[in-house]
């Protein structure tokens, strides 16, 4: 093999490698939803090809190569290396127009299916439309369990937080986030970022469903950071 | 390789000793354009496997009896021809570039590479997912598909003609791997490699300046124009640009944008697809300069009357 039959293969190979590892470590579902997890698949399985295909074939063939471009296409997995397991949170979060899907009276709701728990998003409907929540049977009082990060919004009351976690489609780059505000009793304040589990009721507070919570623990980040 | 390679490691421990990769704006950053390139990556080598099987093993009589159809029957037929050929935008452009380099017309192959990431029956079914919850699926996908047709046909005449040479930037690899087959198999992944390098250079440009733009400024920004229509396309125009989303995950944002009108939602499924900031570096890698500078001129202007005489429909 060539010089820059060997460059090509040795990139191709890098990213067949990188997306095996991606899959077999579960990374993947940091950056990809589940929908578009075949694409990695796929790349992975193409990428392997045809680093096979440029190897075998490839003494009999030239061709230029771009050396800065091959290093820049390694730059996405090193900078992975770098920086494991990244999550998005309270910056990412207050960087985005909308965690609010559909607005009041467009929203055709569904009931929930047998053992399904009301999340983020069953609430954020329920405070855009008091159809959907008789619906799902919000009412005041509605015991919730919520497992998210903490951020803090503009325009919360004082003492107040929101508990907030992504929802992705395709990748992490289209990540909408669903956030619910926290009334806690106590004043103990929480940073943003910080994961929780909080179990306790909503509370309809002028049509805004709030949580008022009962216990707050802090936890480690999910495997899954996002909801599906 | 031993160089890169231990320039690598170096980085990464740099980066894990000093805990930079702890810090927010590292982490958002990491994760979107990872997560940009991760996704797209996999459609830049599938649109170079087509590009160099188009290269190779089809022959050029098949080219040259397109290339002898009138334009005014390749374009619409090009155009359409996206619906058989359900890739992201990524994936498109290398194929454009090769039907280019092997006869098709130019207006046909840019019209074909513009209309394939929206009409494509992925896209179009994503579209109608999204927009069901709010009633208006088959109008949403009717608005997006009849206005990203006309932009594309209105930008492949406006563009293409020129002709191929005025059009395509050349690359070194062109004529070097084209005069140098010792088989067919061997040919074939010289392109496939030297495509799939070539356009996925410009695709981790063009991502870290989107995920870098994402992570530094606040989308609220344009959302104090966000009930004036014209100003409010513009604006969602602009958050496609910098978001550079796949056409198939696009709708499930752009139903989200609420404060905004829903011909301002359109014009952001329109225009997204067709420029934003990945596809720029991309467009570079296979067209001259003046290409983006054109088809800002054309989709700008298409993309905004589409969404406005949409919105007024739906009145």
């Amino acid at each position: 093999m060539r010089g820059p039959s060997s460059i090509k293969a040795v990139v191709l190979a890098v990213w067949a490698g990188f997306f095996v590892w991606l899959v077999a470590s579960g990374e993947i579902y940091r950056y990809i939803g589940p929908r578009t997890y075949w694409v990695v698949v796929f790349g992975a399985v193409a990428a392997a090809a045809a680093t096979l295909l440029i190897a075998i074939t490839g003494r009999r063939t030239g061709g230029g190569v771009d050396l800065i471009g091959a290093l820049a296409m390694l730059l996405p997995v090193v900078i992975v290396f770098a920086v494991p397991r990244p999550s998005l949170g309270a910056l990412a979060a207050s960087h985005k127009l909308s965690g609010v899907p559909i607005t009041a009276g467009t929203f055709q709701p569904a009931a929930l299916g047998p053992g399904e728990k009301v999340s983020f998003a069953e609430i954020e409907y329920a405070s855009e439309s008091s159809k959907y929540a008789a619906t799902v049977g919000i009412t005041d009082g509605y015991p919730v369990e919520l497992t998210g990060f903490v951020t803090h919004p503009a325009g919360l009351a004082a003492g107040n937080f929101a508990l907030t976690r992504f929802s992705i489609y395709c990748c992490a780059a289209d990540a909408v986030p669903h956030s619910v505000t926290i009334a806690p009793r106590d004043d103990k304040s929480y940073p943003d970022d910080r994961w929780l589990t909080i179990e306790g009721h909503l509370q309809d507070v002028d049509g805004d469903y709030v949580l008022v919570p009962e216990s707050i623990r802090s936890i480690e980040e999910p495997e899954d950071p996002y909801i599906r | 390789m031993l160089v890169v390679l231990l320039v690598g490691i170096a980085a990464v421990l740099a980066v894990r000793l000093t805990s930079a990769g702890d810090a927010a704006v590292t982490q958002t950053f990491t994760l979107i354009f990872t997560a940009i390139v991760v996704e797209a990556l996999p459609f830049v080598l599938l649109g170079a496997l087509v590009s160099a099987v188009i290269e190779v093993f089809v022959p050029d009589a098949a080219f040259q009896r397109l290339g002898r159809l009138p334009v005014g029957l390749q374009l619409p037929i090009a155009a359409l021809g996206g619906f058989a050929f359900p890739v992201c935008e990524c994936g498109s452009v290398p194929v454009a570039r090769r039907l280019i380099r092997r006869g098709l017309d130019p207006s046909a192959g840019v019209a074909f590479m513009l209309a394939s990431p929206i009409f494509n029956p992925i896209v179009l079914a994503s579209t109608w997912v999204a927009y069901s919850s709010r009633g208006l699926a088959w109008q949403m996908v009717l608005g997006r598909g009849l206005v990203g047709l006309v932009l594309a046909i209105a930008a492949g005449w406006a563009i293409g003609t020129d002709g191929a040479q005025a059009l395509l930037r050349k690359r070194a690899d062109d004529e070097e791997v084209t005069h140098d087959h010792g088989s067919k198999l061997g040919a074939f992944a010289e392109h496939l490699g030297g495509d799939f390098l070539f356009m996925g250079k410009f695709l981790v440009i063009g991502a870290a300046l989107a995920a870098a733009i994402q992570t530094v400024l606040p989308q609220s920004f344009i959302a104090g124009v966000a009930r004036t229509p014209v100003i409010g396309s513009l604006g969602l125009m602009a958050v496609a640009y910098v978001a550079s989303l796949c056409s198939e995950a696009d709708a499930f944002v752009a139903v989200s944008f609420t404060q905004f009108p829903i011909g301002s939602q359109l014009a952001f499924l329109v225009f997204g697809p067709v420029l934003d900031f990945k596809l720029t570096f991309l467009y570079s890698a296979a067209f001259r300069n003046r290409f983006v500078i054109r088809l800002v001129a054309v989709a700008i202007p298409v993309t905004l009357a589409g969404s406005l005489v949409f919105e007024a429909l739906l009145r």
